[in-house]
């Protein structure tokens, strides 16, 4: 939160501070270590090969920003064939950070556009942190026509990465389609970038 | 392609000994290297990972689907994917548990099913098989996890190296008229290591 001017009394700074202590009691500490080592993408929407994927942390560490070639799932009423509609891209992301130190996902933001009428789908995003059993995942459903535009996916309480062992996170976009339209077809895309929102804490001792 | 030809074009060796933060353990049971080759995983299709303390692995598929119905040619009703995992298995005896996780998708009409298989064993001879069998309607995803525990016995003072192979396989079958398709979208692994007794120094 920033004041308007450049002079501001200390009253109402004091109450700018607080307020913005209030709204995000969460973010004990942000990684000024971050780094993406590597990036690597597979699926059915996005090949392993050529690699295709590049990540840059932004934020000072509080998010990574994703590039993934777009992808669709389709359907259509004459439509035979039931693995186009559904689309996933698995992002495996080889991370170095301080080993004092968790992080969790909060929120993503990507684009996407949804083309026909009876469109019935969702888009989901579900990560996990290699070696734990869970996978946290949250839906986004898409009904009917959506002009290309941002999606915001909040994923709600997640799990924090392991402290001091491995610093590999896996995240996997999925475009779904769930029933074929009783006529004409329907497209279901999403795109890049794609923006991980970052929550940091210091691991307990 | 003949048989042959296919497995010489999908092998692929994912080296763990560049990707160590941290040396692994070596009281531990801990992962050298993963070979994988099959229809489900071609070469050019699977991102792998092995993890900095080398005892756990992720791979992600490009193109590991089954499908079948009206006018799909039956070889693509079945895919598997082969991974021979090699493992040094640390002096003494130990008793670790290794963890595979792998999920997919389905969507199955009535009248359809599939089956997901991973079938475990070592060099010395055959461990267990384990599957999970789904039956139409259904969509969605799936996540099945294995636990095999692995028992050793090693007098070498510095261990050994030893090779887990792992058939990991996915079908489906559909009635006339019905369509069915599977997807295996990642396996993860991983040993953990429960206890034992080491009773000589490298």
């Amino acid at each position: 939160m920033r004041s308007g001017g450049k002079y501001v009394s200390l009253s109402k700074a004091l109450l700018l501070v607080s307020l913005s202590l209030d709204l995000t009691p969460l973010v004990a500490a942000s990684s000024q270590k971050l780094e993406v080592k590597k990036v690597s993408l597979a699926g059915t929407g996005c090949a392993a090969t050529p690699a295709t994927g590049t990540a840059v942390v932004e934020d000072s560490g509080n998010s990574i920003s994703v590039n993934f070639p777009s992808f669709s799932a389709k359907s259509a009423a004459t439509s035979k064939s039931l693995g186009d509609m559904r689309r996933n891209c698995g992002m495996m992301f080889d991370l170095d950070y301080s080993k004092s130190q968790q992080f969790r996902v909060s929120r993503v933001e990507l684009s996407g556009e949804a083309k026909g009428k009876e469109l019935d789908g969702l888009v989901r995003i579900d990560f996990r942190f290699q070696g734990e059993s869970t996978a946290i995942f949250q839906d986004l459903p898409i009904q009917g026509e959506r002009a290309n535009g941002k999606i915001e996916i909040k994923p709600g309480q997640t799990s924090w990465s392991r402290c001091g062992e491995r610093h590999t996170f896996i995240a996997q976009l999925v475009a779904r389609i769930n029933k074929p339209p009783t006529a004409g077809e329907a497209e279901l895309s999403v795109s890049g970038p794609m923006k991980l929102h970052l929550e940091w804490q210091d691991c307990k001792r | 392609m003949s048989l042959t030809k296919t497995f010489a074009a999908a092998l692929l060796t994912l080296a763990s000994a560049s990707a160590f933060a941290d040396a692994p353990n070596p009281n531990e049971v801990y992962i050298n290297s993963i070979v994988f080759a099959g229809t489900g995983c071609p070469a050019g299709t699977v991102a792998g990972n092995i993890s900095e303390d080398a005892r756990a692995f992720t791979l992600l598929f490009d193109s590991y689907t089954v499908q079948a119905g009206p006018g799909i040619l039956p070889p693509e009703n079945r895919k598997a994917c082969n991974l021979n995992v090699d493992i040094h298995v640390p002096n003494g005896w130990q008793y670790t548990l290794f963890t595979v996780d792998t999920r997919g998708f389905l969507n199955l009409e009535a009248g359809t099913s599939a089956v997901q298989q991973n079938k475990y064993y070592f060099q010395s001879g055959f461990g267990p098989s384990l599957s999970s069998n789904f039956n139409g309607p259904r969509v969605g995803d799936y996540t099945t996890r294995d636990l095999v525990g692995v028992s050793s016995l090693v007098w070498s003072p510095c261990g050994i190296n030893r090779s887990l192979n792992i058939q990991t396989s996915v079908r489906v079958a559909a009635s006339a008229g019905r369509r069915a398709f599977a997807t295996v979208d990642s396996i993860d692994g991983e040993f953990k290591y429960l206890y034992g007794v080491q009773w000589r120094r490298c």
